[in-house]
């Protein structure tokens, strides 16, 4: 665990020194992330123009989301995306081999060796916007509440990646699976709302199959003391579920890849 | 023999965009998806009580037919023309007869094409599910209409996106700029929100912005919500900002192609 952790830092570090040589880069993020950050605020003013709630959810309580939902999706964008994103490439063109050769446990490899740094943008700007918001909502924080959504925090993030490794881990065996990233990021966007919009089957399949909600709605209604302590335990489970079972297909795929060189 | 090299343009490109039907399955997915997830939200808005200056079938019907629209009026020209003039990958194209913006083009529609053919299934689909609050208009005359304001829209956003990648004649790295116009410009033009859904201060800016005609316009039709006289305003100020459009194209191209000097140039 702790050799694992000071990997982790040294392939930070090498990212944020190679991110360094771009540094015009960060500021075309920061940008986009305003901008974006604008519309997302923006389209949640028209909506509550016609209403004060929608399914027990004010107009400030909504902003916190939007905030924790950006601050997510620069989490994705930093650390998973990027791994996720060369895998593939990496099967196709030859390039695992190396990978494989560390002495290393491959699946911690593969996934934490690349980092994009510009991506901390997303992340501040959603957590200035979920703190601005949650303070109109007049949410008062105490060290269990932040718990409670830090672990939910981190069990939405963990089966995000679950998911989007397990399909990752088909390109062993098909050549094109690029586009399923196309398919996740479609997924991704329903997390911009709490999953208590939808109804039945849809929030169903958003909380457990695509599991979204544990990524933004459960995280937020635990900043709003509202959380459900019997979903973190299914969450916890879920997710450790859901690790041991991409570790055990990553295995599997491993010992049938015959190199795309030899 | 624009119209004929054109055509073989459409035609490489459809069986080129076929042999990654997958692939491109899907991107048309994922068009469908976003259009989903608003409805969804506007959905729930209005049943908890939002009164809403669009009824349900309204929202359905403009939501359902939105991927279509924005699949159609789709362009990604921008990116791929700044990089063949930063690059140089534009001289090839320069010694040929015929203009390099046919190249665009013709990738424009070709895929199109194949993704008609795989989005018109899912959102047949999604027609289906939503059948008790789609109200397709029987009125023909609604339909030729909207079938008239999509070919405007299209070349609408393609020379805006041609026009804006041209740029890279003067500018070193458009995307930024692009990327700008791709996320602001959805927003103008109704992607996530019916543009009847804004505050009605904001009405006469909404109107005389070119994004409106674009994807809104041609859902504002089918959806009924124009007037004949208002509908004939419209396609007299989408004929007009594309007219304007062809023109920056044409100053663009001849000032930038005099002073274009890529390597191999």
């Amino acid at each position: 665990m702790r050799f694992a952790f000071r990997l982790w830092r040294r392939f930070a570090a090498l990212s944020f020194a190679r991110e360094a040589e771009y540094r015009a880069n960060f500021l075309v993020n920061v940008g986009e992330a305003a901008i974006q950050v604008t519309l997302a605020v923006l389209t949640l003013l028209l909506l509550y123009r016609y209403t004060d709630q929608i399914a027990g959810w004010s107009q400030a309580e909504v902003l916190m989301l939007a905030g924790v939902y950006r601050m997510v999706e620069g989490l994705i964008a930093l650390q998973i995306a990027p791994n996720m994103l060369a895998i593939s490439g990496a099967i196709r063109r030859g390039d695992m081999d190396f990978l494989l050769l560390r002495p290393v446990p491959s699946q911690f490899l593969v996934s934490t060796r690349l980092m994009a740094p510009p991506e901390l943008a997303n992340v501040l700007i959603g957590l200035g916007l979920a703190a601005y918001a949650g303070q109109l909502a007049g949410v008062a924080l105490d060290a269990r509440r932040l718990a409670m959504a830090a672990c939910f925090l981190l069990c939405g993030l963990l089966l995000l990646y679950a998911l989007w490794f397990g399909t990752v881990t088909l390109s062993f065996w098909l050549v094109q699976v690029d586009t399923l990233d196309q398919l996740f990021y479609g997924f991704f966007e329903a997390a911009r709302y709490p999953v208590t919009f939808f109804k039945g089957l849809v929030r169903a399949l958003l909380t457990f199959v695509v599991p979204v909600a544990f990524a933004t709605t459960f995280p937020t209604e635990a900043l709003l003391g509202e959380a459900d302590w019997r979903m973190l335990v299914a969450g916890v489970g879920l997710t450790a579920l859901a690790l041991a079972g991409t570790n055990r297909f990553w295995r599997y795929a491993v010992r049938h890849y015959s190199s795309a060189s030899s | 023999m624009i119209l004929r090299t054109l055509w073989r343009h459409v035609a490489c490109n459809v069986a080129m965009t076929l042999e990654y039907r997958g692939a491109f399955l899907i991107y048309m997915l994922n068009t469908i998806a976003g259009p989903l997830v608003a409805l969804g939200v506007w959905l729930a808005a209005s049943e908890h009580g939002a009164a809403l200056p669009f009824g349900r079938d309204q929202l359905v019907t403009y939501y359902v037919l939105l991927s279509l629209v924005v699949m159609l009026t789709g362009t990604w020209a921008a990116m791929f023309v700044a990089e063949s003039i930063r690059t140089g990958s534009l001289s090839p194209l320069l010694l040929r007869p015929v203009p390099p913006i046919l190249d665009y083009l013709g990738n424009n529609i070709g895929e199109k094409v194949i993704k008609l053919m795989l989005l018109l299934p899912l959102v047949l689909v999604v027609g289906l599910l939503f059948r008790d609050d789609l109200r397709l208009p029987g009125d023909p005359v609604l339909w030729l209409l909207f079938a008239l304001s999509l070919p405007g829209a299209a070349a609408l956003a393609f020379l805006l996106d041609f026009v804006i990648g041209s740029l890279a004649f003067w500018i070193e790295d458009v995307n930024g700029l692009v990327r700008v116009k791709n996320v602001a410009g959805a927003f103008l033009a109704g992607q996530y929100v019916p543009l009847a859904l804004f505050p009605s201060w904001l009405d006469g800016f909404l109107t005389a912005q070119p994004f409106r005609y674009t994807i809104s316009f041609p859902l504002e039709i089918l959806t009924g919500q124009l007037a004949p006289e208002a509908a004939a305003q419209g396609f007299a100020v989408q004929l007009a900002y594309c007219a304007a459009l062809w023109g920056c194209y044409r100053l663009l191209w001849r000032a930038g192609l005099r002073q274009y000097a890529a390597a191999g140039a």
